[in-house]
């Protein structure tokens, strides 16, 4: 295999390991130009490396483990490249791509932006880690990356009171949710003996690691694990009732850091979540483990109605944005709970649609804060004349949320319904829960745009500049070719859903080296 | 009864950054978590009785020495975590002292900017 390719997606993490620290002393030696130029550069790259990973998974040799330091699996830490993992990646990378655009003259007036680009270097590698790896612990440590750099710079404009208060809040719950997983971690190495995701599976189904022997206890505790897991990444991901941090974190950050705070950071613990319940607890087939998808579709239909009704009163419109993301966070929890194939493409394809889309609703509602200097939904009164071309923008990124008909996310929340109905049971009364939330979010956003477009011409403060307006392009325009090509959309979501929730073609792939199933 | 002392250890950790008001307690409250987490991983890789180091002594069988030697995957866990901690630490004091600068207090009950 070619090795460029084949180390294609773990060159991208190193990248931002790398960057991160070059951030801090190329600011301190050369200034804030040379910054913004390592980081663009450093995030191209990592774009262009996510796509060879892509092409790698998806054309050439299909999915693979690659072993951190040369270590197979259980002893070494393994990552898994596989079609659920890559295609998350490449997001990952798209928005940090758009969002470091944006960045540039977003934050012109603020002071010390080495150490934003730095910060920010360090949560890409965190979510890059957390997509890959395939080891509990290891998923400890980078929700630590991932986490503390996301506390670090929602407050980053530190002389703004109310975005350090909403630092300090999201700090001690992230750090809280973290400590629960760490705990969880423990439990699992007493009952398991063992940290690999795929060896508890695998355990779980009788097998005997030869390092480890078969399990230490018997699993009719599990269920306790599983539920302090699912709370954990549940306050991670903002999920009801865990969700109180979520909309005073993502309204205070900087616009540049909501985007990627409420497009990324809280799908990527989702997802995780995902690969745990699925490929690590074998929810599909042991009972202990499909508590946890119970859990998540009770969790998953309070949140989706609590967000949509929160949405209806507020009158900030980064509030508004965020309340939002609790709602769609809900639907993807509903998918992925639900447990059927069709269920988790569906949430799989709501987590890439739902990302793009909400990081560049943030990314515009950043430009309408600088342009007004107002966050009031009513201070946006006549906004659609003096800027035209952003309120188009901010329309079809609007209109894609609400789920209307050729743009992306009307795809996935179509197959989120119909996979509620064929699921079959009680689950098909929860359709009705699920429009009622699509309609209170619906009245909610084109509220919004109607106070857009409503009032006469009024004067703004700054016109976006190009590279802003290029940066929000890219995003909806990805938003807009999705949502017309809904074939390969759903091929993707289709191959990613059969790598998750097929959990034996799962451990194979990274315990192979061992023989499994050894005799 | 160790595992007894982790569990109320822990519950009392995770009440007491939930509903303490005062943020140095809560902080206080999470490290003290794992710290409880730490114990427990201690005391799951400790052997009682005639146990030795996870260091190979020269001479000795490896199914031997694997038969009586403490586990060193616990000690690396909670190095690791360890380590982790001091980062937490950091960005938490940090935060801390920025909201007394701007609200003249650390009490979560006096700071009402925001309504989650």
């Amino acid at each position: 295999m070619n090795p460029l390719l084949f180390q294609a997606p773990i060159l991208a993490m190193l990248l931002c390991l790398l960057g991160s620290f070059l951030c801090v002393l190329l600011g301190m030696i050369m200034g804030r130009r040379a910054v913004e130029l390592l980081s663009g550069a450093m995030t191209a790259t990592t774009v262009l490396l996510s796509s060879l990973a892509l092409i790698n998974v998806y054309l050439l040799e299909g999915p693979y483990v690659y072993y951190m330091g040369g270590w197979p699996p259980p002893v070494g830490i393994p990552y898994v490249i596989d079609r659920f993992s890559v295609p998350l990646s490449l997001v990952v990378s798209v928005i940090f791509f758009a969002t470091m655009v944006y960045s540039v003259r977003y934050l012109e007036k603020d002071r010390d932006v080495k150490w934003y680009y730095s910060l920010r270097f360090l949560m890409q590698a965190g979510m890059y880690g957390l997509l890959f790896t395939g080891d509990m612990f290891h998923i400890f440590v980078m929700l630590e990356l991932m986490g503390l750099s996301a506390i670090l710079l929602v407050p980053f404009r530190k002389e703004v009171k109310a975005a350090v208060e909403a630092g300090i809040k999201y700090g001690i719950y992230d750090i809280l949710a973290i400590s629960i997983y760490y705990l969880s971690t423990a439990m699992i190495f007493g009952m398991f003996g063992s940290m690999t995701i795929a060896e508890i599976s695998a355990k779980l189904g009788g097998y005997v690691s030869p390092f480890s022997g078969g399990m230490f206890a018997d699993p009719s505790a599990l269920p306790v694990i599983v539920a302090l897991v699912v709370w954990s990444f549940a306050i991670g991901a903002a999920i009801v009732p865990q969700h109180f941090w979520l909309p005073d974190a993502h309204s205070m950050a900087p616009s540049s850091i909501s985007a990627i705070l409420s497009g990324l950071l809280v799908q990527v613990n989702i997802a995780v979540l995902a690969r745990i319940l699925y490929d690590g607890f074998a929810a599909g087939s042991h009972p202990g483990g499909a508590v946890g998808l119970q859990l998540l579709v009770i969790l998953g239909v309070a949140s989706s109605l609590v967000g949509a009704s929160f949405m209806l009163v507020q009158s900030d419109i980064k509030r508004l944005i965020a309340y939002s993301t609790i709602t769609n966070l809900g639907f993807i929890a509903i998918g992925l709970g639900v447990g059927t194939s069709l269920g988790v493409s569906a949430a799989y394809l709501h987590i890439v649609n739902h990302a793009f889309v909400k990081a560049s609703l943030f990314m515009i509602a950043g430009v309408f804060i600088h342009a007004t200097g107002s966050r009031e939904i009513g201070a946006l009164r006549g906004i659609s004349k003096a800027l035209p071309g952003t309120s188009l923008l901010y329309t079809i990124g609007t209109l894609a949320a609400i789920g209307f008909p050729p743009l992306s996310m009307f795809w996935s929340k179509l197959l989120l319904l119909l996979s509620v109905l064929s699921a079959g049971g009680a689950y098909q009364y929860l359709v009705l829960p699920m429009v009622v939330s699509i309609v209170f979010e619906s009245i909610a956003q084109i509220r919004l745009l109607a106070v857009i477009y409503s009032g006469e011409k009024r004067e703004v403060n700054c016109h976006p500049s190009l590279p802003v307006i290029l940066s929000i392009g890219i995003m909806i325009s990805i938003i807009v070719v999705t949502g017309l090509m809904p074939g390969l959309l759903l091929e993707f979501g289709h191959l990613a859903a059969d790598d998750l929730v097929n959990v034996s073609g799962y451990v194979d792939l990274v315990l192979k080296s061992f023989n499994y199933p050894a005799p | 009864m160790p595992y007894v002392l982790v569990a109320i250890m822990a519950s009392i950790c995770i009440y007491a950054a939930l509903f303490k008001s005062n943020l140095f307690k809560k902080m206080l409250a999470i490290f003290l978590m794992t710290d409880a987490v730490n114990l427990l991983f201690i005391i799951q890789g400790y052997r009682l009785g005639n146990a030795i180091p996870p260091i190979i002594p020269p001479g000795m069988d490896p199914s031997e020495f694997a038969s009586i030697a403490v586990d060193p995957l616990a000690h690396y866990f909670v190095v690791t975590a360890v380590v982790i901690g001091l980062a937490e630490v950091a960005t938490l004091t940090a935060l801390i002292i920025y909201t007394y600068k701007h609200y003249g207090t650390i009490e979560t009950k006096k700071i009402k900017e925001l309504r989650g």
